[in-house]
């Protein structure tokens, strides 16, 4: 009688687990929030962002949605919503003037995309991102090693919105893969010291005015702040002379 | 290789078993062996890995904690065996690990370019730094030379410098390896991960495995001109 109880409870115990990691991990994701509803979000107390105009909601796929947005004091900013854990997440949020890079997938570049969201007034023609690595050499216990430098660029128009996003381009995938592979089949020993991984490759941007000179949005204002989750990074603003011109 | 290590751990602690007259569980006797495996151990570098030299037994004092006052002590004796075969199973990975590199290098040649790239059908070219030139992968070039493409040093320093030399600007410094050289593979078997650099005039090869990098260069360019 007794057996029959514990296994009674065992079953309930890997229904509830099963239909737990169902629930938090597995279940399709329900309806985006509504317009209101994002807004609240980002304006309740702990975000304080005062929206003026949530922009447009893209979804980059059925989880993941980029949300550009204004401010009453005409910040123009971005929103990264996540469903994550049976909910609608906020993962990410800046109001800075810097385009930023969302790895979905860490481990997939395909899943990498570049996303802006910079105020009319600056009068941009263009806007430039860069794929950098900096040329670099190491000789340790006679072991050479010569690391080339890396600068990969592609061009994205800034039309009538203020706001825009791209994929990374096939090319820089094909590197960031060879790239990654190398990093995790060398990981370290954890236990062993004395080890330091290579430097990495960075991503960078120019924007480029209506009268051709590489300028730095600066309007409204520089202030702008940001509060990202871990997938999420600042591309450098790279000056003229930071970069190799044809 | 590793699986020939658990191998022999299977064909020992089969052999204790046999001749065991009070026979253990075997369940319990396979838990034993892996709580044995736990051990305190330093690293030490061997031939571009790092190499385990199991030094303390922490999962035999587990064990003989938990065993040694159950039942007399006949429990102990029933499964010490065990945990002693656990924590020699160590020697026996660090023995595969001794082993290994030295077989990998009497099959796959550290000095020839067919085992860092033994199949190019499907590779080609992207260019990583503006400074390259519009071309393409020759895989016909590439097809005629493999054989006789040869390994030389890497001069990492020199490179560098040179690099520098060539103009004082940095915005104009050329790369001296502008394209990288994708979707080809290492060849079966090597467990290796490349990443291959393509010199600017197509005759030479960078290229990264974990471990190290090597430098290769052919008299003729494995290059030609893009559309």
């Amino acid at each position: 009688m007794k057996r029959k109880n514990v296994l009674l409870l065992l079953v309930f115990i890997i229904i509830l687990t099963g239909g737990m990691v169902y629930w938090f991990y597995l279940a399709p994701p329900a309806t985006f929030p509504d317009k209101e509803k994002i807004k609240d979000t980002l304006m309740n107390r702990h975000n304080r962002i005062n929206i003026a105009e949530i922009q447009d909601s893209i979804f980059l796929d059925d989880e993941h949605v980029y949300i550009p947005f204004t401010t009453k004091t005409e910040s123009h900013g971005i929103s990264l919503w996540e469903w994550k854990k049976h909910e609608w997440q906020l993962t990410s949020l800046s109001t800075g003037n810097m385009p930023l890079i969302w790895k979905i997938e860490p481990d997939d570049p395909a899943t990498h995309y570049i996303m802006w969201n910079l105020h009319p007034k600056n009068n941009l023609d263009y806007l430039t991102f860069y794929l950098i690595k900096e040329r670099g050499y190491s000789v340790t216990e006679g072991k050479h090693q010569y690391d080339p430098g890396v600068q990969m660029d592609f061009r994205a128009e800034v039309e009538e919105q203020s706001y825009g996003y791209s994929p990374i381009p096939p090319e820089w995938q094909e590197y960031v893969e060879a790239e990654n592979q190398q990093m995790e089949a060398m990981k370290p020993d954890p236990f062993f010291a004395g080890f330091f991984p290579p430097t990495q490759y960075y991503f960078g941007w120019q924007s480029i005015s209506k009268n051709g000179t590489i300028e730095y949005p600066s309007y409204p204002d520089n202030n702008g702040f940001g509060s990202g989750g871990q997938s999420t990074e600042d591309l450098r603003f790279l000056n003229e002379n930071e970069v190799y011109q044809k | 290789m590793n699986l020939l290590a658990w191998g022999a751990i299977f064909i020992l602690a089969w052999r204790i078993y046999s001749k065991q007259s009070i026979k253990p569980k075997i369940w319990k006797m396979t838990v034993v062996i892996f709580l044995g495996l736990f051990s305190f151990s330093i690293n030490l570098p061997y031939m571009d890995q790092q190499i385990k030299l199991a030094i303390l037994p922490l999962g035999l004092w587990i064990l003989y904690g938990i065993y040694s006052r159950k039942d007399e002590g006949i429990s102990w004796d029933k499964y010490r065996k065990y945990a002693w075969l656990g924590f020699f199973a160590n020697y026996i990975f660090l023995a595969v690990s001794l082993i290994l590199p030295l077989m990998h290098s009497g099959i796959y040649s550290n000095s020839e370019l067919s085992t860092y790239l033994s199949d190019i059908n499907k590779g080609f070219i992207i260019k990583t730094h503006p400074s390259a030139a519009d071309k393409i992968l020759d895989r016909n070039s590439f097809h005629v030379q493999i054989d006789r493409i040869e390994e030389e040093p890497v001069y990492s320093e020199q490179w560098y410098q040179e690099a520098f030399e060539a103009g004082i600007e940095r915005s104009k410094l050329e790369e001296r390896f502008p394209y990288l050289l994708v979707g080809t593979e290492a060849r079966w078997g090597s467990g290796l991960h490349t990443k291959i650099f393509v010199e600017r005039d197509g005759k030479g090869l960078l290229i990264s495995t974990d471990q190290k990098q090597v430098y290769f260069r052919a008299e003729k360019t494995l290059l030609k001109k893009g559309e």
